[in-house]
């Protein structure tokens, strides 16, 4: 992606004079200060006393910008796991130009300090013999010592976007982060998650300067449903005026427009062209199919045909004859190829950039390229949208790009010159319709009632349907077996299933059609001896059910994966000769209104005819997002399914 | 790219009929038709030299399986030379095949991750182009060995079937080998011998090899499959003969010499007063030898370097005191010097982890270990094995991962012993829960204490150290799971967790919600809360012995009050299974208004053989019945 907007550098014409590094002279302490720490402070496991981070830009001697990056952690260790986890260190400095200085010491707690020698950093070496990253091993580290690095490391200036992430798991007792440009420079920075704003320090004269100085950064811990990465405070950051060319805003959706615009919609030689030909054919698009037929049959063809990789970036002057030739394709190759068989095929497309919502919320207030790391479509007339990602299909793009916003592109025609059109859409998410759960059952006893013999159907659809449909075709028929078996024994971990029957398990059909398991279980875990009277588990015929039981203290907001519906259909066929002495505890409705609305609920029936229980459950989650304030709503749903899951029938001999 | 049938091999697409392949092969998505290695040994300037050749050829039958099989990659390491690699596969094209070769070689160093933070492997990796179904995907390469001593292999099976297996050594007569086939009770490895102008050319083979799946709690493939280990014993050349590995006198002779260094060593000042001041206050030796094991167990952290010949020799001990890391080696070295310095003799030794199933006395060979520890022996001749890798052991527990296995004491210049670590019995590892428990409504409520000791708290005894203590109350239920997933700990407790020797102590409040039900004048309760304490029912078809740790013993009680106004109206039947294996038992007494139910089980294995798994289902089956039943309590007041 990056390498996209090379052309973007050459739009900047610096003039400068060159400058030594603001940092050149930083040092640490000959002598490592002694910390007044709270009582609390010297409990933690680890906790960052001190953490300095700087960019800044600044010429060289030929006049051309470099980018210097400060690190300084000073980090105490309290705990076996802190030390085991601390005293290994890797620096990353992959690009680097030069490793102007470097340096990490340990100080015990009786105040002696073991510096660590040069001679011990190990260099772990590329391909081209590039020094990719170093690593080391603190020494002498014991309970209670403290660890300090520091390095300044020189770059290609990164100018396009970059992040300084402040929080983590871990408190930190002071942090310090500058942002440094020559005068003629402006950074913009834009906090997010409460972090503060950076502020203009004018004492410095020679530069310009922004800093942010913060005391006790509470941890953020990981709790379950939420975007952990996404709700750490932090600050992206980027070039964005010059004023000695009097140019501004150099990195804006726009630009990236136009660059996008002019480097993937390029149109393609006219031997690639013919591939692409080609490949339409072999995809068999009949005359009268439908535009998602057609879709489907264009995307099912390049996912066959070449083998995506992942992280796979060679250099190539002409990606769409190499993808042609060797069949191996990085998505963005598979992007180019999808763009040009829908213009091949009249098929209106927009490119949208995004980036994964789990990570980075797509901010509308501050454009840079932090948020453009990934392609999808959106094709309007079928209002879907589609992912060169190899498990994804129509519909159902990865679902960490949907619920967002992404920069869309669209090629228009102005009479006879073709131009783009770009603009920041939202990016939907499928309806809970759309990603089913459906278990239905039929239980009935044998005659000493200690097994159940469970006839079980079960059908998932979209996104619910992923982890089995979307992998179908990547295994081999004994991996299949297992998989299904798993599909069908969910609701008895482990339980033989006989006589299965699959519909639609093809990796293909993911996101199109259901896919639909059938099978008979046998299991005695239905079924408890109590006396005369038998238990019946009818609750485990949801299958396990995730829990909140224990999430006293929320902090992070819950954001879901996607939307989804469960859906269970239980009949059981009460023993002869014995009734159901509780069967009322099935009517559970647990439906809480949020805003008026009731996007999520669970609720169970029952009906009792004929000698037949027939209960129908019905659980929904029709929102992504839920805030801090309906927590306890999001969890009373979570555990009413879960408090389900525990209920047992009473069954007695009729006398 | 070059019209590869033209040209060389005669290949045509008869020779890789695909019909057939898939028809033989249902259900899998790719066949090793050819697996081939050939070890060329001769001596040269009277040094034997060892070049490795290699020949894989994959048949893909999934076209699926282009994505994971178009990047390969071979690991070599500083003591590897590799020769020229030729990756190509052959794409079918009509009645032949078209090459085509594998390309963007890089060599880079290997990406460090697992146990060892440095070493000096290299990867080179490539890709094949255009996979398809019925694509040849072929590598062949050689590399030299400079170290002749190591051992080499080969394993007849693999994650995909493979139709023709071969292993060649190919030596010349003056070199005698010892060649140790593996796990080929089946016979289906063929040896065949001959002497071929001044070269002994030993082959085994074998065709039609199963494809083997990931199955969980599986113990090495060296421990069941078929396999062959083998090393130069001697060779003679114009002055004699050479000794290389024949005897554990030889392995010896050679692994003593990485030791000069740590023996030379006079233990530092730091290093003594170190030791003074830990074993201040010990009376006897062995209290001395307990208080630096375990200071070196608290203190030095495990980081492994491991670069070339380094990969074998300790560091010095003062270093390694210093630095406060080490890897086995190291740390090893560093008791053994901390030790000197108090006059305390102990020894430096090898051994291996249970995964290399190999004997000093029967295979004397660097395959044999990948570990290094102190022994400590008393005068009545009991040994100690002192490993300070794993930061929780017990001073009278050798780890859990070597029983079994044979050690390899170095006692000095040409001076060894080979013992062997004996399996500890369950009585040593015990996993002691009790609960005491009242029924409220719906719920369960109450207290439990759990007692564990060996083995099992050398597992989970890191966790409670580090674990900060607003997560103790969260950690301690997923220890000690109950009832079901409503279960809620408070007021969590521990104790000993600062002494080895005694029973590490768990107490907590606990309520579980939904356990209980209730109709009429009734209750219905099950008294066992921890239905899942063992290993399910094994599958027909599992082919991998099942593996345990260690032997253990467990008991689960639960003490149940009757409530107020209540009898009891029913309580199930008590089971007892006995076997060689294990033994279980379901035992109900009722006594002062409680009622307490007790579930003990033993096991008696590392290995659970494919032939004993018809009687562990069969032991399921008894378990889990037993497991189903619920007590019945009656209100018998108003």
């Amino acid at each position: 992606m990056n390498k996209l907007f090379a052309l973007a550098a050459l739009l900047l014409a610096f003039s400068g004079v060159a400058q030594k590094s603001y940092y050149s002279d930083y040092d640490w302490s000959e002598t490592p200060k002694t910390w007044d720490l709270t009582d609390k402070e010297k409990e933690e496991g680890e906790i960052v006393l001190f953490e300095k981070r700087g960019t800044e830009l600044a010429n060289n001697d030929a006049g051309e910008l470099r980018e210097f990056q400060l690190m300084h952690t000073i980090k105490r260790l309290n705990s076996d796991q802190a030390i085991e986890e601390n005293n290994k260190y890797f620096v990353s400095n992959y690009s680097a130009e030069d490793i102007v200085f470097q340096k990490a010491r340990a100080i015990q707690p009786d105040g002696s300090v073991i510096e660590v020698s040069n001679k011990d950093i190990k260099e772990s070496l590329d391909e081209d013999g590039n020094v990719e990253y170093q690593y080391f091993a603190f020494e002498g580290i014991e309970l209670g010592s403290i660890i300090e690095y520091l390095h300044l490391i020189k770059f290609e200036p990164h100018l396009t976007g970059a992040v300084f992430t402040v929080q983590s798991d871990i408190p930190k007792k002071h942090v310090e982060y500058d942002l440094i440009t020559p005068e003629y420079l402006d950074y913009k920075v834009f906090p997010v998650n409460g972090l503060p704003e950076f502020k203009r320090d004018s004492t410095n004269l020679d530069f310009r300067q922004y800093i942010l100085r913060m005391d006790d950064v509470e941890a953020l811990k990981s709790e379950t449903s939420s975007s952990y990465r996404a709700n750490l405070m932090k600050a992206y950051y980027k070039l964005d005026k010059n004023y000695s060319s009097g140019k501004s805003n150099f990195f804006n959706y726009t630009e990236v427009s136009r660059i996008i615009h002019f480097r993937l919609f390029e149109e393609p030689k006219k031997k690639n062209l013919k591939l692409i030909r080609k490949l339409i054919d072999r995809a068999e698009i009949e005359k009268d199919d439908s535009e998602t037929e057609q879709v489907r049959k264009i995307e099912k063809q390049v996912k066959k045909e070449f083998v995506i990789l992942q992280g796979f970036n060679l250099q190539m002057d002409d990606p769409i004859a190499f993808t042609f030739e060797s069949k191996l394709a990085s998505e963005e190759a598979i992007t180019r190829i999808l763009l040009n068989c829908f213009r091949e095929q009249g098929i209106p497309f927009e490119l949208i950039l995004t980036t994964d919502r789990t990570v980075d919320k797509f901010y509308t207030e501050y454009e840079a390229y932090n948020f453009l790391d990934d392609y999808i479509f959106y094709l309007p007339d079928l209002k879907m949208y589609l992912s060169p990602h190899p498990y994804s299909r129509l519909g159902f793009p990865p679902y960490e790009f949907t619920g967002t916003k992404g920069l869309s592109i669209k090629e228009v025609a102005v009479g006879k010159i073709v131009t783009f059109d770009s603009k920041v859409k939202e990016i939907g998410y499928t309806d809970a319709d759309k990603s089913r759960d459906i278990i239905n059952t039929t239980t009935s006893l044998n005659d000493d009632l200690s097994t159940a013999t469970i006839q079980v159907e079960r059908s998932t659809s979209g996104y619910k349907s992923l982890y089995y449909q979307a992998s179908m075709d990547y295994l081999d028929e004994e991996q299949k077996t297992e998989l299904k078996e798993g599909y069908l024994n969910y609701i008895d971990d482990g339980a033989k299933v006989e006589d299965m029957s699959f519909e639609n398990d093809d990796t293909d059909l993911y996101g199109q059609k259901p896919l639909i398991g059938k099978g008979t279980i046998e299991s005695a875990n239905f079924t408890e001896n109590a006396g005369e009277k038998v238990l019946f588990k009818v609750g485990m015929l949801i299958g396990p059910q995730a829990e909140m039981y224990d999430e006293d203290k929320r902090k992070i907001p819950v954001e879901t994966e996607f939307t989804r519906r469960y859906e269970r259909k239980i009949v059981f066929n009460v023993p002869e000769g014995y009734e159901i002495k509780n069967p009322e505890v099935l009517n559970m409705e647990v439906v809480p209104t949020l805003n008026g609305k009731t996007p999520i609920g669970f609720k169970s029936t029952y009906t009792l005819e004929n000698g037949v229980l027939t209960v129908t459950v019905t659980e929904w989650y029709e929102d992504i997002y839920y805030p801090l304030a309906q927590f306890e709503e999001y969890k009373s749903v979570i555990n009413a399914a879960a408090d389900f899951n525990k209920l047992v029938l009473v069954l007695q001999k009729i006398n | 790219m070059i019209i590869l049938a033209l040209l060389a091999g005669n290949v045509f697409a008869q020779d890789y009929d695909l019909a057939a392949y898939k028809e033989k092969y249902k259900g899998e998505q790719a066949v090793q038709v050819v697996k081939r290695t050939r070890v060329t040994i001769d001596v040269k300037n009277d040094k034997p030299l060892v070049t490795t050749s290699y020949e894989d050829q994959y048949l893909l039958l999934d076209p699926k399986l282009a994505r994971s099989f178009s990047e390969e990659e071979i690991t070599t390491t500083s003591f590897d030379e590799l020769g020229k690699i030729d990756a190509y596969s052959l794409m079918p094209n009509g009645k032949s095949f078209k090459k085509v070769k594998a390309t963007n070689f890089q060599t880079r160093d290997k990406t460090q991750e697992g146990s060892v933070f440095h070493d000096d492997d290299k990867i080179t990796s490539f890709y094949y182009p255009s996979l398809q179904e019925g694509s040849v995907r072929i590598l062949e390469y050689s590399e030299t060995t400079s170290e002749y001593r190591f051992p080499f292999g080969f394993f007849f099976q693999s994650v995909f079937p493979i139709e023709t297996n071969e292993f060649v050594v190919d030596a010349d007569t003056s070199v005698h080998l010892l060649l140790d086939l593996r796990n080929n009770g089946s016979g289906l490895v063929k040896k065949n011998e001959e002497i071929v102008r001044g070269r002994r050319i030993t082959t085994y083979s074998m065709t039609g090899a199963k494809g083997l799946k990931f199955e969980e709690q599986s113990p090495s493939l060296r421990v069941y499959t078929p396999h062959i280990v083998g090393q130069i014993a001697y060779y003679t050349t114009k002055q004699g003969r050479q000794s290389v590995l024949e005897t554990p006198a030889d392995l010896h002779t050679w692994y003593q010499t990485n030791l000069t260094e740590v023996e030379n060593e006079v233990p530092t000042e730091e290093i003594t007063r170190l030791a003074d001041s830990i074993t201040k206050g010990s009376e006897s030796e062995l209290a001395k030898v307990k208080a630096i094991y375990y200071w070196v167990q608290n203190n030095i952290k495990y980081i492994a370097f491991e670069e070339g010949v380094n990969g074998f020799i300790p560091r010095q001990p003062s270093s390694v005191c210093r630095k406060r890391y080490g890897d086995c080696k190291d740390m090893a070295a560093l008791i053994y010097s901390m030790l000197k310095s108090q006059n305390i003799t102990a020894y430096l030794t090898w051994v291996g982890t249970r995964d290399l199933p190999y004997d000093y006395s029967t295979f004397p060979s660097a395959a044999t270990d990948n570990h290094m520890i102190a022994v400590y022996e008393t005068e009545d001749g009991t040994a100690y094995y002192l490993d300070a890798t794993s930061a929780w052991q017990p001073m009278d527990y050798p780890p859990f991962y070597i029983q079994e296995k044979e050690v390899l004491i170095h006692k000095g210049t040409g001076d060894f012993e080979i013992r062997k670590v004996a399996i500890l019995p369950p009585e040593r590892t015990e996993f002691f829960d009790t609960s005491y428990v009242h029924i409220d409504g719906s719920k369960i409520a109450g207290n439990a204490n759990v007692h564990s000791s060996g083995y099992y708290t050398t597992l989970i005894h890191d966790s409670f150290k580090n674990v900060m203590p607003e997560d103790l109350d969260k950690l301690m239920k997923n220890v000690n799971p109950r009832g079901n997933n409503t279960l809620r700990v408070t007021n969590s407790q521990m104790r000993n967790l600062d002494d080895r020797e005694k029973p590490f102590i768990m107490s907590f409040d606990f309520e579980v919600n939904n356990y209980v039900s209730s109709y009429d004048k009734e209750i219905y309760v099950n008294p066992i809360l921890n239905k899942d304490i063992t290993h399910g029912e094994i599958r027909e078809d599992r082919v991998a012995p099942l593996e345990l740790g260690f032997y253990s013993s467990d008991a689960y009680v639960t003490v149940l009050d009757i409530p107020e106004g209540y009898t009891l109206k029913f309580v199930p039947e008590n089971t007892t299974f006995t076997s060689d294996f294990v033994d279980y038992s379901v035992s109900y007494s009722e006594k002062d208004g409680q009622l307490m139910t007790t579930v003990r089980i033993k096991f008696k294995f590392l290995y659970l053989q494919p032939d004993q798994f018809k009687a562990w289902n069969d032991f399921v089956k008894i378990m889990k019945k037993s497991m189903s039943e619920s007590v019945v309590l009656i209100k018998t007041q108003a």
